[in-house]
């Protein structure tokens, strides 16, 4: 009874996450909202909320085709801002009210004007120039003035004066939903395998896709039936895994799945639609526009587009420390720059630890199935002769 | 037909061999890359020089691989800049005691200092920060994606704040307190430079021209890094060349049949492959933002007439530095990279150069030529190399491309249409 009940909400999420364009629509439709579709995880949903319009995140659409944007965007840059040409210009992005992109990388960085040259298809398109050194004496004032920038930006898109009360309740909404994500992976790492990497993926993805409060409700549901299963739970006992990376993109099914099928199970993750969506709360005791600007300043996990002390490679071996988990797995986006450094760096601080870690670069428009798994297969067994 | 070159820069390699050599007799040391303010870190006393000089330099040699292939094999994604993956290479090999050619060692750093103009370099600044385990200074740079006066002069005051930090953390670096009159001796120098430049700039749109974008690309080390007393000179004696051949209808080809623009930068293991080859087919490449004064043509329209504040040595040198054709959004962009060399150089056709593994000159290329095509009417080709890695590069595509893009320059010209010789 309960797994069905489990199995029904994961296909309810599936459902949600399998066309998010036709998700965000239909709820765009249901609620009366515009829709603001966000590039990088930096830009600040909440204002957007708070303007009475629904955020989503653009991700790359999974498995389908760049036809028309090769005659503008190289096939040696990243398959995420490919695909967002391609979007702008097969008129998917149509609907949205607006694409809001957060300067993370050079790719990033053009693509907006790019798109806005090339085609009328999307209404608004804004740029959000964020200075990549979080912790120096210029960054929050600089963030401070930018912020209120946007704010009336934003505000203007649906003809509305964002006040502070409307901001701190729709950083509420967020938060609430973030706890719920963050309460989800406890359950996780306690009960190795009680919930499959590819079904939290789909959770995160319709996260994505959807009102917030309309996700909390389905998540909620799927907590209490979590908590219900773990009481008579076994722990997997594969080997127990962080997957890491796969920034700005979904890490795609086949790679999540090979990795719980080759001999691991993944307790937790440094993934882009994973913890590093939701694992910063915004701090409800700042003034809201102050906590958009702490979370962005100081966020949970190290972002490869910014610069702090603390890398990547410190925030893995934390993870690997406070987790459990035996090693590391890094999903690469083909062509994602930023990553190759931030990936090459971590991986020599995490082997200078005495700790394991397997780099997997996925090509984001080919699948490369069998040789993920056969890498995979190997690192495990290499990992259980240890 | 032979490519007559500057004499001025004809000993260019010499130059920097002995820039490099004097790096060495400094207490501290700096690796930089991008636009930072390379004269406020000599007046502090801290040698430094541009990564991206040293990986053209081993380029230029043709012994990129080895240091390619070093930091690939230690994990480095082969599609980072390939500035990056050599001078990451040379670190990797410097901390692991491999043998480096004596003309390409480098003293090693004390901290690491970039503008961060290119996103992709505050990694490379992080990966060489933890290599040898030093400080890293960043220099962010604000976006100007407008053509907007006041948009880029915020970028300019924010950088002279920033610049005012890089003068303490030099102080605490050095233990020595900052020479504010040394660096105003030194903006002198550099506005003199300035001058020299803008005339050298100037004369390019002389038909024929006395000098090409290839004469003033090899140049680019002293008016990037070195940026002494020395340096300006040498600028000076460029530019007394250009004018006296102007003077005389000196071109720098026997006969310039064609003018073309060189957008993006250079593949520099092909500057005397290249260079043959325009001479070769009566091409000229005459116009180019990255040889030719580049960035500071946008602060000139701040600071007329050369982008050089006189009075506040920080505003000089943020002036100098703040506003990078990188950090610009596309019309910008275009404008200053593009356009008014297409307009005042006399340009019959454009390579849009896509390096590989450059994102900041690669992104919009396509549409850079598109737009150039649409808006001027003329040829233009989008050539996919690379500044460093020579493994883009095939000298039979190469010349095949050029060869048609002046065909198409030939057919223009028989419709009546183009620019008339």
């Amino acid at each position: 009874m309960v797994n069905a009940k489990f199995q029904a909400l994961i296909n309810q999420f599936t459902d949600l996450a399998a066309n998010p364009h036709k998700t965000a629509k239909e709820w765009s439709l249901k609620t009366g909202k515009k829709v603001v579709a966000c590039a990088g995880l930096d830009v600040p949903e909440p204002l957007i909320e708070a303007a009475g319009m629904m955020p989503i995140v653009l991700l790359e659409e999974y498995g389908k085709p760049i036809e028309l944007a090769n005659a503008h965007v190289q096939s040696h840059m990243c398959g995420y801002v490919r695909s967002m040409m391609e979007q702008a210009l097969n008129g998917t992005l149509n609907y949205v009210e607006a694409l809001m992109i957060r300067d993370a990388c050079h790719e990033l960085r053009m693509i907006g004007d790019l798109i806005h040259y090339v085609t009328d298809n999307v209404k608004h398109i804004q740029f959000m120039y964020f200075p990549p050194t979080q912790h120096e004496t210029l960054t929050k004032p600089f963030i401070q003035k930018e912020m209120a920038k946007i704010r009336k930006i934003i505000g203007d898109y649906n003809s509305v004066e964002i006040t502070d009360e409307m901001l701190a309740k729709a950083i509420k909404t967020h938060n609430e939903n973030r706890k719920l994500m963050i309460r989800l992976y406890d359950i996780r790492r306690g009960n190795p395998g009680i919930i499959s990497a590819v079904q939290v993926s789909v959770v995160i993805q319709a996260s994505m896709c959807m009102p917030k409060e309309e996700h909390s409700k389905l998540l909620q549901e799927l907590i209490a039936v979590l908590e219900e299963m773990s009481k008579d739970f076994k722990p997997s006992n594969s080997i127990p895994i962080i997957v890491s990376g796969s920034l700005c993109e979904i890490c795609k099914d086949y790679v999540l799945e090979a990795i719980e099928s080759t001999g691991g199970v993944v307790i937790d993750d440094d993934l882009y639609v994973g913890s590093r969506y939701f694992n910063t709360l915004y701090d409800e005791l700042l003034a809201p526009m102050d906590a958009l600007i702490e979370a962005y300043v100081n966020p949970i996990s190290p972002c490869p587009t910014k610069y702090e002390k603390r890398s990547i490679g410190d925030y893995q071996l934390e993870m690997l420390q406070t987790t459990g988990a035996r090693a590391i797995v890094d999903v690469i986006v083909q062509n994602c720059e930023a990553h190759y450094y931030g990936y090459f760096m971590a991986h020599q601080k995490v082997l200078a630890a005495g700790r394991r870690d397997l780099d997997l670069f996925i090509d984001m428009e080919n699948d490369q199935f069998g040789q993920v798994k056969t890498r995979l297969q190997s690192f495990f067994e290499s990992l259980e002769g240890e | 037909m032979a490519v007559r070159r500057i004499e001025a820069s004809a000993n260019i390699s010499k130059v920097m061999d002995i820039f490099y050599e004097s790096i060495r007799g400094y207490d501290k040391i700096a690796w930089c890359m991008g636009p930072v303010p390379y004269e406020v870190m000599f007046v502090s006393g801290v040698g430094c020089f541009l990564a991206e000089n040293t990986a053209t330099r081993i380029a230029s040699a043709h012994l990129q691989d080895e240091y390619l292939d070093y930091s690939k094999s230690a994990g480095l994604g082969v599609e980072c800049c390939s500035y990056a993956k050599i001078n990451i290479g040379q670190a990797l090999m410097m901390r692991d005691g491999v043998d480096i050619p004596e003309r390409f060692r480098l003293p090693k750093p004390d901290f690491i200092a970039l503008g961060d103009a290119c996103a992709s370099m505050m990694q490379w600044a992080r990966c060489l920060g933890e290599i040898f385990d030093v400080p890293v200074f960043i220099f962010d740079m604000p976006f100007v994606e407008s053509d907007s006066d006041e948009e880029a002069m915020n970028a300019v005051i924010y950088h002279k704040e920033r610049l005012k930090e890089f003068i303490v953390f030099l102080e605490g670096i050095t233990g020595k307190t900052f020479d504010m009159e040394l660096l105003k001796e030194r903006c002198n120098h550099i506005t003199e430079m300035g001058i020299w430049r803008q005339l050298i700039f100037d004369m390019q749109k002389v038909v024929p021209a006395p000098s090409s974008f290839i004469d003033n690309a090899v140049v680019m080390g002293p008016s990037l890094t070195i940026r002494t007393p020395e340096a300006t000179e040498l600028f000076k004696e460029f530019a007394q060349e250009v004018v006296r051949r102007a003077a005389f209808g000196i071109g720098s080809s026997d006969q310039e049949k064609y003018r073309l623009m060189w957008r993006g930068n250079f593949p520099w293991y092909k500057v005397g492959a290249l260079s043959k080859l325009f001479d070769k087919h009566s091409a000229v490449l005459v116009g180019g933002c990255y040889a030719l004064l580049k960035d500071s043509l946008r602060c000139a329209d701040l600071f007329p007439p050369l982008g050089y504040p006189s009075d506040d040595p920080l505003l000089h040198v943020s002036a100098d530095y703040a506003i990078s054709g990188y950090s610009m959004g596309f019309d910008p962009k275009y404008n200053m990279q593009v356009k008014r060399f297409i307009e005042d150089f006399h340009i019959d056709a454009v390579i849009v150069h896509s390096p590989h593994t450059c994102r900041p000159w690669g992104m919009g290329a396509f549409d850079m030529r598109n737009r150039i095509k649409e808006e001027f009417g003329i040829p233009a080709i989008v050539l996919e190399l690379d500044h460093t890695d020579e493994s883009y590069y095939n000298d039979a595509q190469v010349e095949t491309r050029i060869q048609a893009l002046l065909e198409e320059v030939d057919a223009q010209r028989a419709m009546g249409l183009g620019r008339k010789i």
